[in-house]
């Protein structure tokens, strides 16, 4: 009995010592440590923020920011270092953007890169290439928008874009700033029904088909309460007979006359010998032409690799006597099949088509989306079609 | 659906990818030393995947409720080898206590265990990676599994190398490790599958 | 003759009883640092002083722990010395902790120091015990030291991290990986066998009596491998 009492005494007792000596150590070792992982981690924010001193984690629990933000560090010169996750083409890339005191980007890591292949370029290659670049060195909220995305990897870096202004927006709010996270399509509504001094009302985005100096947009109420046009950051209200509501504007109401005074013809598709692609055109007293074209993209009729109905790409694109492109819409796009949607998504988007407008049959090619090839083919394809089908109007080719 | 897909790679990659002992070296002694026979490959791969699984259902919590609250996470090492051992000595005496024939199959590898770097790797591998107790627990599985497919594996091979003419300075330890070589180049090979299956 | 004799206990390990060329013990780290110099000699000067420490101060505890509670005191006192070089090296070195990762705390569980402890420590005295670990822990380092070269020089093309750029185009990248850890391992083994001529090692199996749990172990555990060189 008394030999395992000391051999459990012994053991005990070696324990004991051990752990006394392991404790003395850490002691000294533990606060090294801590500050060296404190540093390791400051070493990653300043490499966003490179004078950005000392950084502090912010708590986020109290701020509303975008959804993207997961982490936020305060840098003792008044900057943030910003962690957004965000997805392009895949979810869970990670980016750190440093954002100075007064809004500015000094620098951006992405940490981890989920996306990959695009057309021959790989967002794994080229978004650490725009970090180390210093691609978003310098924008601020005013010009982020404006920031080049990377051709062939269009997807991602526009998503890296978006997150990017993320970033900025959150450090703005962080800093006590007022940023509008609303969706761009929720402001622009609310803008219109300020002007009408309405609520709820839903606009569309009037088709131009006149020309109208020194306006940007027209938008006019679903439920017929009147426009309102934009121009610059202007939003003017008119009411359905096309009366300014505050004050007076010339341009405004003029436009509106103008619209309202337009009449349009349609054109008889049999007294000319239009390409099948071309399915209806109208004309104005102005001599501006109003098509409906087909243009084939991925869903080209047989095409299975697309696993498209058969359906082609179409169009409405107004255009002036002049040839300039005045308003270009699409009115179906069948490509959404292929890819997980993404390419159609893409050129869906109001974005791209809307660059149409004011190009003319000598550089509307230029308007192109990387990464969407087959599908911008389909669009300047049925735009193609449609100035044939007015040069043989004007050509008067009739049968 | 999701929890099980990562399960199902942390068993993959442990298995095939990250082999504790083709790729990540860890319990090579017992590797080399009992791949001699089958019979005792196996054997000994079984009791690496029970002692593995008992002394990460051990481990674990001791680590996340007594250590990391208590902020003694630098007794990780001493606290973990000391669970180890002792665990494997209880795990004879129960096994030789009350299941004899049990014990007589796998008993004699127990001792040879406390000393198989394997065992405590996967133990500070979990918590190091994070993973929470089923997480834990499965990669053990992973490990162990991986273990025993290696040591099977191997032990066919090694029978093929004893009927062999082996150079003089090769023979025994030498000649062993280069065939570990070889599987351990075929192991290679599950690179990269468990990212593609999953992506 | 002490003088000699003492020596002898330093240069043993070298070469004629070389913990990983000879005795074939402590192959998971010889295998899994080794393709880093400088995490290959940080590993080996690790295991040193955990060896001389533990050796030492199990040497001065021989007659006082007794026989039943050996193993399991060895154990803590080797996982003590072992969690304290582990938190020095976190604290002053943190590049070698990056490169050691797992294996740091796996000293614990390397033969040799084990099987140093209960083959040399437990019968000899202090200073001797000190000896014989400096002697097994220069063996160790040269061994892992000789090892790492051979694969970061040939595998990878640098030495100690620093690039050997004229190796660049002919680097075997192969032996940086796993397979080539085992592959240039066997033959080492096959080298230092024909260095010394086949007389060194007596025992070319798989480290049964450097284990410390042989007592308690079936031979056929252990394959009851007993090759005649």
């Amino acid at each position: 009995m008394m030999k395992h009492l000391k051999s459990i005494f012994t053991l005990f007792i070696i324990c004991a010592i051990v752990s006394v000596a392991l404790a003395a150590v850490n002691g000294i070792t533990a606060p090294i440590i801590l500050e060296r992982q404190n540093q390791a981690a400051a070493g990653a924010l300043l490499e966003v923020m490179p004078d950005g001193g000392t950084f502090e984690a912010v708590d986020l629990s109290t701020y509303e920011l975008p959804a993207s933000v997961k982490e936020a560090h305060k840098a003792s010169n008044g900057g943030f270092v910003i962690q957004v996750e965000w997805a392009g083409f895949n979810p869970g890339n990670v980016s750190m953007i440093g954002v100075s005191a007064d809004g500015k980007i000094t620098g951006t890591k992405t940490i981890t890169v989920k996306d990959s292949g695009g057309n021959g370029k790989d967002s794994a290659t080229e978004i650490p290439n725009m970090d180390a670049n210093g691609h978003y060195v310098g924008a601020d909220a005013t010009t982020i928008d404006g920031v080049d995305t990377i051709g062939g990897v269009t997807v991602s870096t526009k998503a890296y874009r978006a997150a990017v202004k993320d970033a900025l927006n959150a450090a703005i709010i962080l800093g006590g700033g007022n940023v509008d996270l609303r969706d761009p399509a929720e402001i622009l509504n609310a803008n219109l029904n300020a002007a009408l001094g309405t609520e709820g009302v839903e606009f569309d985005k009037h088709f131009v088909i006149e020309v109208l100096e020194g306006v940007d947009a027209i938008y006019v109420a679903k439920n017929g309460a009147g426009y309102v046009v934009v121009i610059g950051e202007e939003f003017i209200g008119l009411d359905a007979d096309g009366n300014v509501l505050n004050g007076t504007n010339e341009v405004a109401a003029n436009a509106i006359a103008t619209i309202k005074a337009t009449v349009v013809t349609d054109i008889d598709m049999s007294a000319y010998d239009f390409s099948k692609r071309v399915k209806s055109v109208q004309v104005t007293d102005a001599g501006v032409y109003i098509l409906e074209t087909e243009g084939s993209g991925f869903g080209k009729k047989g095409d299975t690799h697309s696993g498209a109905t058969g359906e082609y790409l179409r169009i409405r694109i107004a255009i002036a006597a002049d040839g300039t492109i005045l308003d270009c819409r699409t009115v179906y796009l069948n490509e959404s099949s292929y890819n997980g949607g993404k390419y159609g998504d893409v050129a869906a988007n109001e974005e791209f088509y809307g660059q149409f407008a004011g190009k003319d049959q000598s550089n509307y090619e230029n308007i192109v989306i990387s990464g969407a090839t087959f599908t911008t083919d389909g669009y300047h394809g049925a735009i193609k079609n449609a100035y044939k089908a007015i040069a043989l109007i004007n050509e008067g080719g009739a049968n | 659906m999701e929890v099980f897909k990562s399960l199902l790679v942390i068993v993959l990659s442990s298995v095939l990818v990250n082999n504790y002992v083709l790729s990540r070296f860890l319990g090579i002694c017992p590797f080399l030393g009992v791949s001699k026979k089958l019979d005792q490959a196996s054997g000994m791969g079984v009791a690496v995947i029970a002692v593995m699984l008992i002394a990460t259902a051990a481990t674990w919590p001791i680590q996340k409720f007594i250590l990391d609250p208590l902020g003694l996470g630098y007794m990780q090492t001493i606290v973990f080898i000391v669970i180890i051992a002792s665990l494997v000595q209880m795990l004879e005496i129960v096994l030789k206590k009350f299941i004899p024939a049990l014990h007589a199959g796998l008993g004699v590898y127990l001792p040879l265990i406390t000393t198989n770097c394997a065992v405590l790797g996967v133990a500070v591998n979990n918590i190091n990676d994070g993973y929470n107790f089923l997480e834990s627990m499965v990669s053990s599985l992973g490990a162990g599994l991986g273990f025993l497919l290696a040591m099977v594996l191997f032990a066919g091979v090694r029978s093929r190398i004893d009927e062999s003419k082996v150079p003089k300075p090769f023979r025994g330890v030498a000649i062993t490790l280069i065939a570990a070589s070889f599987l351990s180049l075929a192991f290679m090979g599950f690179g990269g599958i468990v990212d593609n299956l999953f992506a | 003759m002490s003088k000699n004799n003492n020596l002898s206990i330093v240069t043993k390990g070298i070469l004629k009883e070389n913990p990983v060329f000879v005795l074939v013990l402590g192959t998971c780290p010889t295998l899994a640092v080794t393709n880093n110099v400088f995490g290959a000699f940080g590993m080996g000067i690790a295991a040193m002083i955990v060896l001389i420490c533990s050796n030492m101060l199990i040497s001065a505890l021989r007659k006082v722990i007794p026989d039943s509670v050996r193993i399991p005191s060895y154990i803590v006192i080797i996982a003590g010395f072992v969690t304290i070089v582990q938190m020095l090296v976190q604290a002053f070195l943190p590049d070698l902790d990056k490169l050691l990762g797992v294996y740091l705390p796996l000293i614990v569980v390397n033969c040799i120091i084990l099987g140093r402890a209960e083959m040399f420590a437990g019968k000899n005295t202090v200073g001797k015990s000190a000896l014989d670990g400096v002697g097994m822990g220069i063996g160790f380092t040269f061994a892992l030291v000789s090892m790492a070269i051979v694969r970061e020089v040939l595998g990878a093309a640098s030495f100690a991290g620093i690039a050997i750029p004229f190796l660049e185009p002919y680097k075997i990248s192969f032996l940086v990986k796993a397979p080539g850890g085992l592959l240039v391992y066997g033959v080492l083994i096959a080298l230092v066998y024909i260095i010394t001529n086949g007389k060194a090692p007596k025992k070319r199996s798989f480290s049964c009596e450097g284990c410390p749990s042989r007592a308690t172990c079936n031979p056929s555990a252990c394959g009851g491998e007993k090759e005649e060189a």
